[in-house]
């Protein structure tokens, strides 16, 4: 160290370490102090109050961000929540669904049942009909058929021995049976 | 006054005048046969209910439907039946007439249906039959009706004995439904 100071004033005018005027050292000395002092009194206060402005408002920063972390945490906590319940109303709407169409298939299935049962009821009732209008229809033709033959068989044999015979007939009937 | 009363006013006035004339059972005969025949025509009907023909001229219709050889006192009561607009009363007030002089006889009136006409001696026989089936005395009235096609129809106040071709064919057709 001393080395260093030696060297130092080895180019000094006067060979030695301290400057040649002693005043100019406390002049010196005492500038110093009054700038040192003067940054005391004025500067360091503003630097105190900005560096803790600015911690206070990297502290509130940290707050809004851990805020906002923790209402994010719950927002997804909360859509967590929602998509278990969203499943768990999809599993009951599909159960529903499926009761719906097990209840529609059976019904369908035994209204068709039915209206088959109904339709072959029907058919064979029509059928039933059909072949009773039928028979009826061909009695009732042979009758007429029968009946026309019969009237003309006796339109054509009432002639007047006929006429009278049938009269005589009705009136020997009508005296006998007193 | 009812129909019927009117009916049987005109039949006793029409007795009275027939048996005045002294001709009852003829007038009731002719007067019934122009009864059925007014039944059995619709054109007659037609005719003889029509007011806008002349009363005279419905009175020559009444005569020709007779025959000419009816009664002048046949066609005088028929004329005055017609006249009076009570044609479409004629077969009724001709039946209760009939009725009355049969009743005025103490006999009953046989309404016989034939197809073709009865001879007088069937009508006696028949009316004799009749007699001892009824135990009344009978007076036959004889309609030729062709629709009854053979056979009698006898009709004594509601009795019908029917011995018709066309019932027994009726019969038949039953028998078939």
């Amino acid at each position: 160290m001393i080395d260093i100071v030696n060297l130092l004033g080895a180019d000094a005018p006067n060979g030695k370490h301290l400057p040649p005027d002693i005043n100019e050292v406390w002049w010196g000395t005492a500038a110093f102090f009054i700038v040192v002092g003067l940054l005391a009194w004025k500067v360091l206060p503003l630097v105190k109050n900005m560096m803790n402005e600015r911690s206070e408002k990297i502290a509130g920063e940290l707050n809004a961000a851990e805020t906002t972390r923790r209402g994010a945490e719950e927002e997804r906590d909360r859509l967590v929540g929602s998509l278990g319940d969203i499943g768990a109303e999809r599993e009951q709407i599909l159960s529903d669904a499926r009761t719906q169409a097990a209840t529609m298939k059976e019904e369908l299935i035994a209204r068709a049942d039915s209206d088959a049962a109904a339709l072959r009821a029907q058919v064979g009732t029509d059928m039933a009909a059909s072949q009773a209008q039928a028979s009826a229809d061909l009695t009732s033709e042979m009758s007429s058929l029968t009946l026309r033959s019969a009237e003309a068989v006796v339109d054509n044999s009432l002639d007047d021995t006929t006429q009278r015979d049938l009269i005589e007939s009705y009136i020997n009937q009508v005296g006998s049976s007193n | 006054m009812a129909d019927s009363d009117r009916i049987e006013a005109y039949a006793d006035a029409l007795s009275q005048v027939a048996q005045a004339e002294g001709d009852a059972s003829r007038v009731e005969n002719e007067l019934f046969q122009l009864a059925r025949a007014y039944e059995g025509s619709d054109q007659l009907r037609d005719t003889l209910t029509n007011a806008h023909l002349p009363v005279e001229k419905r009175a020559q219709i009444v005569s020709d439907v007779l025959g000419g050889n009816a009664s002048s006192t046949t066609v005088a009561l028929a004329s005055m039946v017609v006249g009076n607009g009570r044609a479409r009363d004629l077969p009724g007030i001709v039946d209760a007439m009939v009725r009355r002089g049969a009743a005025s006889r103490s006999h009953a009136v046989a309404e016989i249906r034939t197809a073709v006409p009865l001879s007088d001696d069937q009508k006696a026989r028949l009316a004799a039959a009749l007699g001892q089936r009824t135990g009344q005395e009978i007076e036959i009235k004889a309609i030729v009706d062709p629709t009854v096609k053979g056979g009698v129809l006898a009709q004594i106040g509601d009795e019908v004995i029917d011995g018709t071709v066309r019932n027994r064919l009726s019969k038949l057709r039953e028998s078939f439904s």
